[in-house]
């Protein structure tokens, strides 16, 4: 990481980090999630950690969205969440 | 200080006679754009009641079967450096007031010309006689062109030593150099005359017209305290070319503008030395006329450093219409800009990494390499907290 240097930021040159994916996912009843289809079908062997959050709600598009943390059997750990808004599966590193 | 006025009158008009002499005897309007809106910036002298600057329609309005021609500002401009360069050869202290006149100072130049008449008589040596110059001399700026304006036609010049009240006193006050408004203002007020103005105190001319007030009585009583401007010598190199056909593409333009820039960096006087500022115009079909400055703040020192610039110039100012001619004014040459590196090397291979950088940057126009920077590292949502900011911003 740079340090800062406390340089004004000039907006429209910034660029976004850590933009969510959409990803396809298989769900149960309850809306958690059991297998992850992208790029291939991976079932997920428990979910770890789970947390929503509700922000920006004076927005036209409010950020609701709810995090799992989800451990695979092949070992490999991933955060994905569901977009409240609209029910798409996305991963974000988190 | 003693000043010589040269007034070159019809200037741009005569300098078309050059190239198109069947236009003399022809009324002939010369009109440029300013804007949407296009002015009169010359006109032959047989058209009485127009003034430059007046609206194009108005003196349409007057003259309706007059040749149009659209102004060639390049080629007037050309023509004036080599006149002033010529009254240079006269006079160190030539200074370049507007195009069709000029102001030479005398200070200094008594052991050359002993008398009045042998120093006129060198300057009209310098004009060719085919743009009719008119000199005036006097004390101050001011007086010597209205020396130079109201000379005797039989001998082309005037001199004025004593008896500048009354010289002035009779002339209209539409020659004073003021906005037109306080011109129109001073005829309401009844006051056509400068001897009218000159018999006024500075106090009621003050209120009605500001620090102009103070000015306007000044000049009217012949008092001028302008200070000379002398041209500033310095290298130019200038490269133009007539496209082989009319384009509007900009990457038949950059290519144009690539040779010309090949010319200047090949030219031996260069060796060594890049370019700080440089004037980039265009002559359109229809002679549009597009002109621009640029200035680098460190020299351009290569071909493609300077075209990359350009580029960008071209892209943010569009040209008017299709291209005929470009040309390139290199005004301010300099060199590389003396860079103390550093000891140690770890210091040294971070500069070379970030100027690698900035080339690459100049080369594709667009920040390549970027830094992590945090914005709300406190956000739930992760894609806010952090940015990708450039590394040279």
């Amino acid at each position: 990481m740079v340090q800062n240097s406390g340089k004004t930021l000039c907006p429209g040159t910034l660029k976004p980090v850590n933009l969510p994916e959409l990803i396809k996912a298989e769900e149960d009843a309850s809306g958690l999630p059991t297998a992850i289809l992208t790029p291939r079908r991976q079932v997920i062997k428990t979910i770890e950690d789970r947390w929503r959050i509700d922000d920006e709600w004076w927005r036209r598009e409010p950020v609701s969205r709810l995090y799992c943390a989800v451990l695979f059997a092949s070992g490999q750990r991933l955060v994905v969440y569901k977009d409240l808004t609209d029910g798409e599966w996305y991963k974000q590193g988190y | 200080m003693r000043i010589l006025c040269i007034l070159l009158p019809h200037f741009s008009w005569h300098c078309e006679t050059l190239n198109n002499p069947e236009i003399q005897g022809c009324p002939t309007i010369i009109t440029y754009n300013t804007g949407s809106q296009k002015l009169v910036l010359d006109y032959s002298p047989d058209l009485a009641g127009l003034q430059p600057e007046m609206p194009l329609q108005q003196a349409l309005a007057r003259y309706g079967e007059a040749n149009l021609l659209q102004a060639d500002l390049p080629c007037y401009r050309a023509i004036f450096e080599e006149i002033l360069g010529a009254l240079e050869q006269r006079s160190p202290l030539v200074e370049n007031a507007d195009l069709g006149q000029a102001y030479i100072g005398l200070e200094g130049l008594q052991m050359i010309y002993p008398d009045d008449r042998s120093l006129l008589k060198a300057v009209q040596e310098a004009v060719p006689a085919h743009f009719s110059p008119r000199a005036g001399l006097a004390e101050g700026k001011f007086p010597a062109y209205l020396a130079a304006l109201y000379s005797p036609p039989e001998a082309n010049y005037r001199i004025l030593t004593d008896g500048l009240t009354d010289f002035l006193k009779g002339l209209p006050c539409d020659v004073l150099p003021i906005a037109g408004k306080n011109k129109a203002c001073l005829h309401e007020f009844g006051l056509h005359t400068l001897g009218q103005l000159a018999a006024l105190s500075p106090g009621p001319l003050q209120a009605q017209f500001g620090p102009e007030g103070r000015k306007i009585r000044d000049l009217a009583r012949g008092r001028d305290e302008t200070p000379l401007y002398p041209r500033f010598m310095e290298e130019n190199i200038e490269e133009s070319t007539v496209l082989s056909s009319v384009t509007v593409s900009l990457e038949a333009i950059l290519i144009t503008v690539e040779g010309l820039l090949t010319r200047v960096f090949s030219r031996e006087s260069l060796k060594g030395r890049g370019i700080r500022s440089l004037h980039i115009w265009t002559c359109g079909w229809g002679a549009q006329y597009w002109e621009h400055s640029l200035q680098f703040k460190e020299p351009a020192m290569d071909i493609r450093s300077t075209l990359s610039r350009i580029k960008l110039l071209l892209e943010d100012f569009p040209q008017p219409g299709p291209v005929e001619r470009i040309g390139l004014k290199i005004t301010g040459l300099g060199y590389r800009n003396g860079r103390q590196k550093s000891l140690f090397s770890e210091v040294r291979a971070q500069d070379h990494l970030l100027n690698d950088i900035k080339q690459l940057e100049l080369r594709l126009g667009s920040p390549q390499v970027y830094k992590i920077k945090e914005v709300e590292p406190w956000s739930r949502i992760p894609e806010r907290r952090y940015a990708l900011a450039p590394l040279n911003p």
